[in-house]
């Protein structure tokens, strides 16, 4: 045998790079998956005690621990950071280990870029926290950054911009990589309506990063020349609109909501049919009520600015649009139910976490609800009730959702079963106190107390002091989450490929760990 | 992908196998052309009335999602062309053009195939000759190996037809 030409090097035994320069230069998705789920938990810890310093200030009324300044740039951080560096990165961790060993896929489409699409993100983030270090502090007008209020800042607003744009780019980076993989590399035979609903979600999600993520970065760059450049975008003085700003911003804030929340979908419709032992109710009506949930996304962006005004028949129609969005979401409950309905049920840690789901991002939808109707709108808005809202909405929905597809997938990333008693307990925990921190929320903010404030009337003190007791314990319960993972990644018992007894998809026919390349060779014809 | 085709100015028949890829790229095409229609209207809107930053962001954003959907198409595009020509066994496989080409005396070749009773394995179809092993069909499944491997004992055992029809 003669080989006229020699390059190509056989792939099938190669394992990881030893020592740092494997996670530095790694392109493998199981490891990028892996980085960004860890930076995902250091910065859930890190805007978590952003969250401590808020409630240990409001834990009884008048200034004791920070300036109001501060203060502002800590629920300013608290929110770029749980957005933009929790629950983003934590979804695209899970698509990065999930996504190809759903499909049946060897790795993402683009490797390489998805190695850039992470190691942008602990830049961007040192940027944004250096801020806090800087002359005048960090971002403090919200993480909205409306203008003109977010252009009185300090000069740290430069890196503010750049540091979102950093976010962008990686977002983008990450979405077209996904778009890329789940369209040409699924398994010979998989059509788009047999691909789990998690990979479906995800689909979905990209492309809204795709379609929103321009319209933040040219927001945000508008408002970096008119602060240094001296243009007028959004100063009235100048001839500009600060109104603009808004619809602007909500154009890209209200898809990004769904951005952090369809991803959970898919998560919860992969758990609750494992552990009810029946096949997903109505996956159809799934992916549909998925799509249309991001269409919504997009003409609903102006419920969010009810009060600043606007013509009634806008009014109307955003009120209408608004309340739209409850009928595929509806669909999607129900579907979940109809799953769950005489299903085999058990309740380990994932199911435990996908009820939790389902009954707690249920009430932040019936809230959501309420505000969608502008004249009520107008009494709630920018008190604790919204506060109450989103954040029923983000941690139960968004936050949990992660905890339950980490607890479902680890035996599969690590090749242990985690311990189901340290799981649980961080489950209750963790519910218990989520509940007394955020209910009480509901009764402030319907009382009247204004977000975004370090002091407040006497009348809100007991609920507060609720409030942030139910902070701290939900805050340290999380270190029970840490300590089940570590503990798990160190040992345990051995989990088998399938690993739950009512797991379907390819990713349960590999082993538990999965090895460091999979599907290299397409699997058999899917069916 | 197992294909046979006859090459129109030699005349030789080859047996052509290509690796996954489950979109065209003509898909790819209308894929990135409404992802940037969609940037290009929300950026159009936006720009008529006056805040026209978005609109090179989405441009730009347009460009990325295009360099990458064909630079991600381009990398599924790994093809094996197996030929015989003459009592010669030739075996090209390349992207865009053959980067590596194998040729081997056809008397001398013997074609194996570990068959494994997983169904998510997919077995090693190889080339065999003078104590080297050639892997082929690498980016095939299992099915499609098992093709490969019953017309690759057809090529090898039969003078005439060279290489048949694949069903």
């Amino acid at each position: 045998m003669s080989t006229a030409a020699a390059g190509h090097h056989d792939h099938d035994d190669h394992g990881p790079a030893k020592g740092w320069t494997r996670w530095l230069y790694t392109t493998n998705h199981k490891d990028i998956g892996t980085l960004y789920l860890l930076f995902s938990l250091v910065m859930f810890f890190i805007g978590g005690g952003m969250a401590l310093i808020i409630r240990a200030e409001l834990f009884q009324p008048g200034l004791q621990l920070v300036d109001p300044l501060f203060f502002n740039s800590m629920t300013t951080m608290h929110a770029l950071v749980m957005i933009f560096g929790v629950v983003m990165p934590a979804f695209v961790g899970l698509a990065n280990w999930m996504i190809p060993m759903m499909i049946g896929g060897p790795d993402m489409a683009l490797p390489r870029l998805n190695n850039w699409s992470f190691w942008i993100m602990p830049f961007a983030f040192l940027l944004l926290l250096s801020t806090l270090f800087m002359e005048g502090g960090g971002p403090a007008g919200g993480w909205t950054l409306y203008a003109p209020l977010s252009l009185q800042g300090g000069d740290s607003f430069a890196f503010v911009i750049f540091s979102i744009h950093f976010m962008g780019i990686s977002s983008v980076m990450g979405s077209i990589n996904i778009v890329a993989t789940i369209f040409n590399m699924r398994a010979p035979g998989m059509t788009l309506m047999q691909m789990p609903l998690f990979v479906w979600t995800w689909l979905i999600t990209a492309y809204l990063l795709i379609a929103v993520i321009p319209v933040l970065a040219g927001a945000v760059t508008m408002l970096l020349t008119d602060r240094f450049f001296g243009t007028s975008f959004f100063n009235a003085a100048g001839g500009g609109d600060p109104v603009m700003y808004q619809h602007i911003f909500w154009f890209f804030g209200h898809p990004e909501v769904y951005i952090l929340i369809l991803p959970a979908f898919g998560i919860i419709s992969s758990i609750i049919p494992t552990f009810a032992r029946k096949p997903l109710f109505g996956y159809a009506s799934m992916v549909y009520a998925t799509g249309s949930i991001a269409f919504l996304s997009f003409i609903v962006w102006a419920h969010h600015m009810f009060t600043v005004g606007m013509p009634l028949a806008g009014e109307m129609f955003f009120m209408f649009a608004t309340m739209m969005i409850s009928v595929p979401t509806g669909v999607k409950v129900f579907n979940w139910i109809a799953t769950m309905w005489r299903g085999s049920m058990t309740f380990e840690t994932p199911m435990l976490f996908a009820i939790g789901f389902l009954v707690m991002f249920t009430i932040g939808g019936l809230s959501g609800l309420m505000l969608a109707i502008t004249p009520a709108d107008i009494q709630y808005h920018d008190t604790y009730f919204v506060v109450a809202h989103f954040h029923y909405v983000l941690v139960p929905g968004a936050i949990y959702s992660i905890m339950a597809a980490t607890y479902y997938w680890l035996p599969k990333w690590t090749g242990n079963m985690y311990d189901e008693k340290w799981g649980k307990i961080h489950f209750w925990v963790s519910t218990v106190f989520l509940n007394v921190l955020f209910f009480p929320m509901h009764f402030v903010g319907l009382a009247g107390m204004p977000r975004r404030i370090p002091d407040y009337s006497l009348q809100f003190a007991d609920w507060n002091a609720v409030a942030s007791i139910g902070a701290f314990g939900f805050g340290f319960s999380q270190l029970i989450f840490v300590y089940v993972i570590f503990k798990c990644i160190k040992g345990g018992e051995k989990a088998t490929s399938e690993v739950w007894e009512g797991a379907d998809g390819l990713e349960w026919t590999v082993p538990s760990p999965a090895p460091y390349h999979t599907f290299e060779k397409p699997p058999a014809q899917f069916s | 992908m197992v294909s046979r085709q006859v090459n129109s100015e030699t005349g030789i028949t080859q047996i052509v196998v290509r690796a996954n890829k489950s979109m065209s790229w003509r898909a790819n095409v209308i894929l990135a052309a409404s992802l940037g229609g969609i940037s290009a209207l929300f950026g159009g809107v936006i720009a008529s009335f006056g805040f026209w930053m978005v609109l090179p962001f989405a441009g730009l954003e347009f460009l990325l999602v295009y360099i990458c959907l064909g630079k991600a198409y381009r990398r599924l595009g790994y093809t094996e062309v197996i030929s015989m020509v003459g009592d010669k066994l030739l075996v090209e496989s390349g992207y865009d053009n053959p980067v590596v080409t194998s040729e081997m005396p056809s008397h001398w070749t013997r074609v194996s195939f570990a068959d494994p009773p997983s169904a998510f394995e997919v077995g090693r179809l190889s080339l065999q000759c003078s104590g080297k092993s050639l892997e082929i069909g690498r980016a095939l499944n299992k099915e499609e190996k098992r093709l490969l491997y019953k017309e690759m004992l057809r090529c090898l055992q039969f003078d005439e037809p060279k290489l048949r029809l694949i069903s």
